[in-house]
């Protein structure tokens, strides 16, 4: 078993951002005039490359902490 | 003048209000917890394995002890002119041994594994201030503007809003007043 586990956490905001596209693609549909246009370019855009590069961060770090997870075990027992 | 609102669901802007503060709560949830894992790996390098590896190298230096024990002993057990081999004691001395310098090179490893894990946890969390900005800060700011735009909405729906029909005018019902022309039942 591993010592420690950034998979779930990952999938778990992954699966956030998921929830929150679709929700906004829900109320994109009703919802069509400036005010809508400037939330979405100031606020909205910002959010999946901010967590898309968090994700990348966290798969980076899990990387990592497996190869010394490896490295660090008694492989004689 | 304002720009005319085109809003065909008030209810579907607060039901987004809502997804947003859950995304930002279970954000936050996630980062705590890759918090919390992070910490665990640190600790593992810095406390558990150190231990490990320092007892094992103990275990072993005994181990190479008892082992050469053994192999004297058995050198000693000399009958007539017959020398024993000693094969068995001879391959766990040199077991034992390996065993020590291996523990010994683990105790050097972990050392290394702590400093690339330290320096890139401390870059992770670097990487992780947008993402905190945006749950911590960011994410209540959208609520509160939400908030705002809400009551705009609201209060725009409320003017367009046609005057509530009486139910009856002159003996007319009000279903037949909402009748368009040309649209005659």
């Amino acid at each position: 078993m591993a010592v420690v586990d950034l998979h779930t956490g990952a999938a778990r905001l992954s699966e956030a951002l998921v929830q929150l596209e679709a929700a906004w693609g829900r109320v994109r549909v009703t919802w069509n005039d400036k005010s809508r246009h400037h939330f979405e370019a100031e606020h909205i855009e910002e959010i999946t490359p901010t967590v898309r590069l968090t994700l990348d961060a966290i798969n980076r770090l899990a990387e990592v902490f497996a190869r010394a997870e490896r490295a660090c075990l008694d492989e004689e027992r | 003048m304002n720009a005319p609102a085109n809003v065909g669901s008030v209810e579907a802007v607060r039901d987004f209000r809502s997804d947003l503060l859950r995304f930002g709560e279970q954000g936050t949830d996630c980062l705590d917890s890759l918090y919390g894992q992070v910490h665990r790996m640190v600790d593992w390098l810095e406390h558990d394995r150190p231990a490990y590896w320092q007892q094992q190298v103990r275990r072993a230096y005994d181990r190479v002890a008892a082992a050469r024990l053994g192999l004297q002993r058995c050198q000693m057990r000399q009958v007539g002119d017959h020398r024993p081999a000693c094969a068995e004691e001879k391959q766990e001395l040199t077991r034992a041994k390996a065993r020590l310098e291996y523990s010994r090179q683990q105790v050097e490893v972990v050392r290394r594994c702590q400093r690339v894990v330290e320096e890139e946890a401390n870059q992770f969390r670097g990487r992780c201030g947008q993402v905190v900005n945006l749950f911590e800060r960011d994410v209540p700011r959208m609520a509160g503007l939400l908030d705002r735009i809400l009551v705009s909405l609201e209060a725009y729906v409320a003017a367009a809003a046609p005057e509530p029909l009486p139910l009856v005018v002159d003996g007319d019902s009000a279903a037949s007043k909402l009748s368009g022309p040309g649209e005659e039942s």
